[in-house]
């Protein structure tokens, strides 16, 4: 643990205990006998965490809690009482305390409320970082995000812009792959031309074949009037071709050969039209496996991928959850004309560990949600939805870039073991080999990780 | 497994504690008696813990860190305050009982408050509080019950620290008659509504710790050597603006050796 910890106690003893007790955990300890004298403290200096008595001689510890709070509301404030009464804890909650730990100090439930209450702490100023980071941070387009994932991507999105090359944009469903490819478009010197954008999966091939190429006067049935094709429109332009993995496989040669020749034929015409746009796609599908399974033209898959931008997923994407919930905070905020401070730490801490399979919209529907629902003029764990509340983190990271994402040893272990047993469908016996322990070694470790038993059934 | 499900299951109404008869109150002689054998109790496991304590620092001696020095210490407060508790209930077994006697012999008065000034800073000490002891030279030759009396100025000592600011000062004053110790803090000084109850026991104090029964006793035990304890103006600068500390002064006749 890091942190700087002010202890205030009127008994010497007492503080010269904890302070030896926290010292343990590599934490930094200043402690004073008197409520006043730390108060003194409190307005120079920064502390993350305040541990203070109930019942002190000068100026009682619940007085003490409300005035710290009152220079640096901030900081947790954990109430240390010799009394176990309920009274006391009702007494210490209502003047603000963060929690509360009974005499005798236990030292390892001393580290426990300590550990707990700097990360409450560092999660609040996390989050009021970030308020001031959404209204400072350079949008990259209507990108946003501070996470090295998301660096990288807007490095590679300058870098390409200016070329007229093709992009293809790979990535989860709800990553953002149109804001990337809008952003390409913003940073070229087409940014003055149109942008036009079609998803290839949602309408049938003749249709797609007619809105990209365009079609003359009489080409069809419903031909009623002659109709220019998205390639022409987008002249000067881009061209964003979204779900390309979706292409009918009869479509693919003609969009193969528009792309090679730079020229499309209008459905009915037989005069072949230059084009001079832009082309970028996207694809939720792994393309290189829709190749091998002969869905997807192979000439076509390397015309198209002349440079490859993966979208993070939002779970790789570290610390910008909550910069993002931030965001869409004030955005719906703004919307419904509420006014509402920010995120609570402990919602926050939730929206961490969260994985986000549905990425940056799933996040973005729970904020719009979570806005609405508000009764207060935080964001707090009881408006987020009951499958972010009931989370548990087994996610497996082992090559992260977010020094918040690191796990201990022990923690990626149980993890590997639940993604083990998991995959075998529960059965211990195979997943003792896979993992190449005996079986009552791996019975050993799941007893120590108790949770993961249950959940592989 | 039916044979051995007869397991023994707490009946219901177990989980709330069975009504206790209350009794009447006991004499005031049964009560100190109480007190006196609790006292006598408590010494006994204290005694243990001290000479444990005392067997594992010379036997680990050489071995010991700074922090198991400052443990050691910690043991140690802890240690006499609880003996001080136990020290505190014979006391007032004697007090409220009525058998509360002076073991007094001749004394040197100077050294009995430098011990009694050490002792207190010993027992709580407290870092952002000056303890200074303005003592002329001795000796100072009384007739007094030294633990008693010892215990009295140990008291009020501790109790001058734990309201001080920034400083307590502890100064003896002969005058023909009476020999005065003072005992004086920078404190917030007895709001007045305290003052008619400050050495009476078993009255709450709201907004202070303990049982705040260390005045009380030091209070009998000065009128017991003939003295009187009385609560005046501390002379010590202020450690807030607008505040004037406590000064508890001990007098004590002294008879002229002329």
């Amino acid at each position: 643990m890091s942190g700087r910890v002010l202890v205030v106690d009127d008994d010497q003893s007492m503080c010269e205990m904890l302070e030896l007790m926290l010292r343990r955990d590599s934490l930094e300890v200043e402690w004073r006998t008197s409520g006043l004298d730390a108060l003194e403290l409190v307005a120079e200096r920064d502390f993350d965490v305040i541990l203070t008595d109930l019942g002190m001689a000068s100026l009682s510890g619940a007085e003490l809690c409300e005035r710290i709070l009152g220079i640096r509301p901030d900081v947790p404030v954990i109430v240390v009482t010799g009394n176990a009464s309920f009274d006391a804890a009702v007494a210490s909650i209502r003047a603000g305390a963060y929690d509360f730990i009974t005499k005798p100090v236990d030292a390892k439930l001393l580290s426990l409320v300590v550990g707990r209450a700097l990360q409450h702490g560092q999660l609040r100023q996390e989050v009021k970082r970030l308020r001031r980071a959404v209204v400072d941070t350079q949008r990259f387009g209507r990108l946003l995000g501070e996470s090295q994932a998301m660096k990288r991507v807007f490095d590679l999105v300058t870098r390409v812009a200016d070329s007229d090359a093709s992009v293809l944009i790979m990535g989860e469903s709800g990553t953002g792959k149109e804001l990337i490819a809008r952003a390409v478009h913003a940073q070229s010197s087409r940014r003055d031309g149109p942008f036009l954008a079609v998803n290839c999966a949602a309408m049938p091939g003749a249709l797609l074949e007619s809105e990209l190429f365009g079609h003359t006067r009489g080409a069809f049935t419903d031909a009623k009037a002659a109709r220019t094709g998205l390639f022409e429109q987008a002249s000067g332009g881009t061209l964003f071709l979204d779900e390309i993995g979706e292409l009918p496989i009869e479509m693919q040669p003609k969009l193969l050969r528009a792309l090679q020749e730079r020229t499309v034929r209008p459905i009915g015409g037989n005069v072949e039209v230059s084009f001079d746009a832009r082309i970028v796609t996207a694809t939720n599908r792994d393309l290189e496996a829709e190749v091998d399974e002969k869905r997807f033209r192979e000439d076509l898959y390397y015309r198209i991928n002349v440079v490859r931008v993966d979208a993070p997923a939002l779970r790789e994407r570290g610390g910008d959850v909550l910069l993002l919930a931030q965001h869409f905070v004030e955005r719906f905020a703004a919307r419904s004309n509420k006014a509402v401070r920010g995120i609570h730490a402990a919602a926050a801490e939730k929206l961490v560990n969260y994985d986000w399979p549905g990425n940056v919209r799933e996040l973005e529907n729970c904020i719009e949600r979570a806005v609405a629902l508000l009764r207060f003029d935080e964001v707090t764990v009881d408006d987020l939805p009951e499958k972010i509340r009931q989370y548990r983190a087994d996610r497996l990271v082992f090559a992260t870039d977010d020094l918040a994402e690191v796990l201990t040893i022990d923690e990626l272990e149980r993890r590997y073991i639940q993604r083990v047993l998991t995959l075998v469908g529960g059965n211990k016996s195979r997943a003792a080999d896979l993992l190449g322990l005996d079986r009552r070694t791996l019975y050993r470790r799941l007893d120590r990780y108790g949770g993961v038993r249950e959940r592989a059934k | 497994m039916n044979a051995r499900s007869n397991s023994i299951k707490p009946a219901p109404e177990a989980e709330a504690p069975a009504a206790v008869t209350p009794r009447s109150a006991p004499d005031p002689t049964a009560l100190a008696d109480f007190f006196g054998s609790l006292a006598h109790d408590l010494r006994s496991p204290l005694g243990v813990v001290t000479e444990a304590l005392s067997e594992l620092r010379t036997d680990f001696a050489s071995g010991l860190t700074d922090e198991h020095r400052l443990l050691g210490t910690l043991a140690d407060r802890g240690i006499r305050r609880l003996g001080r508790i136990a020290d505190t209930m014979s006391l007032l077994a004697a007090l409220e009982s009525g058998t509360f006697e002076l073991r007094t012999r001749p004394i040197d008065l100077i050294e009995l408050v430098r011990e009694a000034v050490a002792s207190a800073s010993a027992v709580e000490p407290r870092r952002e509080v000056e303890l200074v002891c303005d003592l002329p030279p001795g000796p100072l030759a009384a007739v007094a019950d030294v633990e008693r009396l010892s215990r009295a100025v140990t008291e009020i000592v501790i109790n001058a620290v734990r309201h001080a600011r920034r400083k307590a000062r502890v100064r003896l004053e002969l005058t023909p008659t009476e020999a005065r110790i003072m005992i004086e803090d920078d404190g917030q000084g007895v709001a007045p509504e305290w003052q008619a109850t400050l050495y009476s026991r078993f009255t709450a104090r709201a907004s202070r710790s303990g049982l705040g029964m260390g005045l009380s006793i030091a209070h009998d035990v000065v009128v017991a050597h003939h003295g009187k304890l009385t609560l005046e103006a501390s002379t010590l600068a202020p450690g807030r603006p607008g505040t004037v500390g406590a000064s508890f002064v001990i007098s004590l006749p002294i008879q002229s050796t002329g």
